[in-house]
This record gives structure tokens, C-alpha cells and sequence, in this order.
């Protein structure tokens, strides 16, 4: 192939060359002492720190969001030319699914009309589903470090820190900060994420901790809780973070070594298939976790003043330093 | 007569601009969604390529003030911790001025032999930074993998900016 042609790219004489190195060490020394001072400003002061970087996130979202257009238009062009040679096939599987599916409504039909009907009976505090702000992803996983992505909602469109995004299939992280145009997620699996959970068979709680691996990390689960390969896991609402119930993933190896004690969950929403998120306009609760459908005490942080967030001021994803 | 000359004149002044642009495409293109099942978890380290090639190919076109910015761009996007990439950058930059002497007018597997070990060093000290600025010991897994990822797809990402070298005017 090729050779690197050389190139006379300095002045030419011995005096400039060496000026120019001399000009270049300089610099060298200055840039590499400034990127280090500001590694260590972001760790001294990672708020202010994140802050800056939200700023400029704002204006490098409209750049990500042009780049992306053509990768989008191509994705939906082979997506089209799968569609047409798989049309009769995918209409039988859809078919079935529709027959499926039309079943279940009934059936969940019934349940919502009983469920209502003993909540009256218990008097039970009905949770009103929270609204939400739909976001397309404009910049994925970038870093070997931290699993994270952007999405091209801000608090221009009410989106704030803390506030949980879930997928189509179930909860996908957290919004860890939000600029004007463009939010970052945290996801399920940075070593940053810790999202309180609990079994949804046997109501065990537990938390789910990424620790940058495919497969988070289920914590704390108490010793007498059986966990199962194939548990559903979903959020519990505890620390009144999230609201409860969002489905999150079900477990998908136990490993009950001498030295530890592993469970790993395979999240519901797959991380590197991301196209649109839903963002809950989620402000917090702090009713008692553990308590939802049975009416619980006023909590403190009833009386709080409407609209006014309950967020305590560091998320617990956030609090790892970062 | 003086067309061509004012011709010439643009291409010079666009050819100043490519090395960093070529850089900054790359860095976008390792953070835009891909649609790739298992893309994101191994984007390459696109920017290292960028900034190896032009530093051995044009190094005054490549200054590092414009790697400190481009490194900072990347860390503003990729949502790590400000001030690594520009550092990884810049370390590799300095790698690679030392190794221009030896790589210039070599073959191009002499390059690409370059170009791994400044592909390595790039994550071993963006690995140790990362480590270093989180306080914990982080899995170096995911960064070589990038880092062979990077190295396999290095001749196909070289043909461009060789090809882009070669329209651009030597410089006097």
C-alpha cells in the first residue's frame, strides 16, 4: 500500500525547527497540565464540573443531531427492505400475536374492573400514572468508562435530574443531568446506577447496581429471599425516587461461589439498541415504600407545596463520585 | 491565469482545515447511534486515529491546542470525565511526534505497527486516568477491545485520510 510521504512541513532551517519545537514542548507542557487541572476540578467539584458540561452539550446538539440524521434515514431504509421481504411471514407471527394478545386484554380488562373494585373496598390511595416526555437518543455509548447517553430533550420540555427513562420494554436509568435541549442518562448497567427493586413474586427488596458489565448486579438481597433464574424484578418506589412497579429486567444467573455472591439481571431494554426513550415527569414521593395500594400514613412530604420537586438534592446514582 | 491561483489559494486554506475536521467527523461518528447490535458496547477509538495520522502525516497541521480540543469534545460527548480524552490525546500525540522519524517513508504496515502501539497507549492511559479519577479499580476489559477494534478497522479509516492527504498541497 501506501507510504507516509514526507513532508517538509517546518520552516526548513535548524533555527526554526528547533524554535518550533521549543513553541510545541511549551504548549505541550501548558495543555496536558490544563486537561489534568481539569480532571482534578471534576473530581474536586464534580457538580460545577457537570454543570459546564451541560452547557456545552447544549451546543453540540444540534451537530450530533445532524450527524445522526443520515445513520437514521439509513437504518430505516434497510429496516424497509427487511419489512418487504418478510411481509407474509411477519403477517402470520403478527396474526397469532393480535389472537394472543386480544386474549389478555380481556383478561386484563377483568382484573382492572376487580382491581378497582377492591381498591374501593380497601379505600386504597389510587397512584396517578405520571406524564411523560417522549426523547429520541442522539448520542450513544461513547465511553469504555461510563454507560451513558444522550437524549435530545432538556429542561426546555420539563425534564429535570433524577427523573426515570424507560424504553419500550421497561426502565432503562435515570436522567443524571439536563441542559437546555439535550439530557444525559444514566443507564442501568455504569457503575454509578444503584435503583431500588424488589422481586415482584415475593415482594423481596433489593437493589440493582451496575458495575459497567452487560448484566447488573442485584444487591442486598436479603439471604432468605430465593431468587430464581427468571425472577421478574421491578422498581420499587423505595427512597421515592422512582415510582413503582416499572419493569426492569429478571434475573439471569445466580452464582453461589465460595468467595461471592452473584446475581446478575439482564435488563428487559437492551442499551445498545436505543432509538426513543420516555422520560416520567416523575417529582418523587415519600411515602413509605413497601406500602403501595394499602393506604398509607400522610407522609411528610404530602404537605410539601405542589409542583415544588421532593428530589433530595443528590440522586443516588449520583452519588459515586461523579 | 489567476484563477487558478486563487484556486490554489482555497485549497490551501480548506487543506489547513481538514486534519481537525476529519477529527472532529470522527469523534461524532464514535458517539452517534449506530443501529449496530453491539456497535455502541465497541465503538473504535476513532478519535486516536485522527489524531496518529495526521500528526505523522502533517504534524503542523495538527497542533496541540487542536488535539486538546478535540480530546475536550469527546469528553463533553462521551459523558466521562472532563479533561480525559484531551489528556489521552494529547500523551498519544506526543507518542506519535516521537515516532514520526521512524515511521515516515515507511510502508504502511510500519504505520499500522505504529499506529497499535499508540492505539494501546491511548487506553492504557485513558484506562489508569479513569481508575485514578473514579478511586476504583474499572474493568480494562472494555477499552482494549475498543483498542483492537480500533487497530483491525485503522486501513480502511487510513485510505480516507490518505486520500485526503494526497489532495491537500504540500506545505513549503
Amino acid at each position: 500500500m501506501s507510504r507516509f510521504k514526507p513532508r517538509n512541513d517546518h520552516g526548513g532551517g535548524r533555527v526554526a525547527i528547533r524554535l518550533q519545537d521549543v513553541g510545541q514542548r511549551l504548549s505541550f507542557i501548558i495543555l496536558i497540565s490544563a486537561a489534568v487541572v481539569l480532571l482534578l476540578a471534576g473530581r474536586a467539584d464534580s457538580e460545577r464540573m457537570e454543570s459546564l458540561r451541560t452547557t456545552l452539550g447544549d451546543f453540540t446538539a444540534p451537530v450530533l443531531e445532524f450527524s445522526s440524521l443520515p445513520i437514521q434515514g439509513l437504518r430505516a431504509y434497510f429496516d424497509e427492505i427487511d419489512q418487504y421481504f418478510n411481509t407474509v411471514e411477519e403477517n402470520r407471527v403478527l396474526r397469532a400475536k393480535i389472537e394472543r394478545l386480544q386474549m389478555w386484554q380481556q383478561f386484563a380488562v377483568k382484573l382492572e374492573s376487580e382491581n378497582k373494585e377492591f381498591r374501593s373496598l380497601l379505600n386504597a390511595q389510587e397512584i396517578p400514572p405520571s406524564p411523560f416526555v417522549s426523547a429520541r437518543v442522539i448520542g450513544d455509548l461513547g465511553s469504555p468508562f461510563v454507560h451513558t447517553v444522550l437524549v435530545n430533550t432538556g429542561v426546555n420540555q420539563g425534564i429535570e435530574k433524577g427523573m426515570p427513562v424507560i424504553g419500550a420494554e421497561g426502565l432503562i436509568g435515570q436522567v443524571v443531568s439536563a441542559g437546555k435541549q439535550v439530557s444525559r442518562v444514566l443507564l442501568l448497567s455504569d457503575m454509578n446506577s444503584r435503583i431500588p427493586v424488589r422481586l415482584e413474586a415475593s415482594g423481596y427488596q433489593a437493589v440493582l447496581g451496575g458495575d459497567n458489565e452487560v448484566h447488573p448486579q442485584l444487591l442486598y438481597l436479603p439471604p432468605r429471599a430465593k431468587a430464581l433464574v427468571g425472577d421478574r424484578l421491578v422498581t420499587s418506589g423505595h427512597g421515592g425516587f422512582f415510582p413503582p412497579g416499572i419493569p426492569v429486567g429478571k434475573i439471569d444467573s445466580l452464582n453461589n461461589g465460595p468467595s461471592k455472591n452473584e446475581v446478575r439481571v439482564q435488563t428487559f431494554s437492551d442499551e445498545h439498541r436505543l432509538t426513543f426513550v420516555r422520560i416520567l415527569q416523575y417529582h418523587g414521593q415519600d411515602s413509605p415504600p413497601g406500602t403501595i395500594g394499602v393506604n398509607p400514613a400522610p407522609a411528610p412530604a404530602a404537605t410539601n407545596k405542589e409542583g415544588a420537586p421532593v428530589l433530595p438534592a443528590t440522586p443516588i446514582a449520583t452519588a459515586g463520585g461523579r | 491565469m489567476r484563477n487558478s491561483r486563487s484556486a490554489g489559494e482555497i485549497r490551501r486554506l480548506v487543506s489547513v482545515l481538514i486534519p481537525t475536521v476529519t477529527a472532529i467527523v470522527f469523534v461524532l461518528a464514535g458517539v452517534v447511534p449506530a443501529g449496530v447490535p453491539g456497535f455502541s458496547a465497541v465503538t473504535p477509538l476513532m478519535s486516536v486515529t485522527a489524531v496518529f495520522f495526521w500528526v505523522v502525516a502533517r504534524p503542523a497541521l495538527m497542533p496541540p491546542a487542536a488535539v486538546f480540543g478535540i480530546g475536550l469534545l469527546q469528553d463533553v460527548l462521551s459523558g466521562g470525565p472532563i479533561g480525559l480524552w484531551a489528556l489521552t490525546l494529547l500523551l498519544v500525540q506526543y507518542l506519535s511526534i516521537s515516532q514520526r522519524q521512524f515511521l515516515v517513508g515507511q510502508s504502511f504496515i510500519l504505520g499500522w505497527v505504529g499506529f497499535t502501539s499508540s492505539v494501546a497507549g491511548a487506553a492504557l492511559i485513558s484506562w489508569l486516568a479513569a481508575c485514578a479519577y473514579y478511586d476504583v479499580l474499572l474493568s480494562p476489559v472494555p477499552v482494549f477491545v475498543q483498542a483492537a477494534l480500533t487497530v483491525f478497522i485503522y486501513p480502511a479509516m487510513a485510505l480516507i485520510l490518505m486520500s485526503l492527504s494526497r489532495w491537500m498541497p504540500s506545505a513549503q
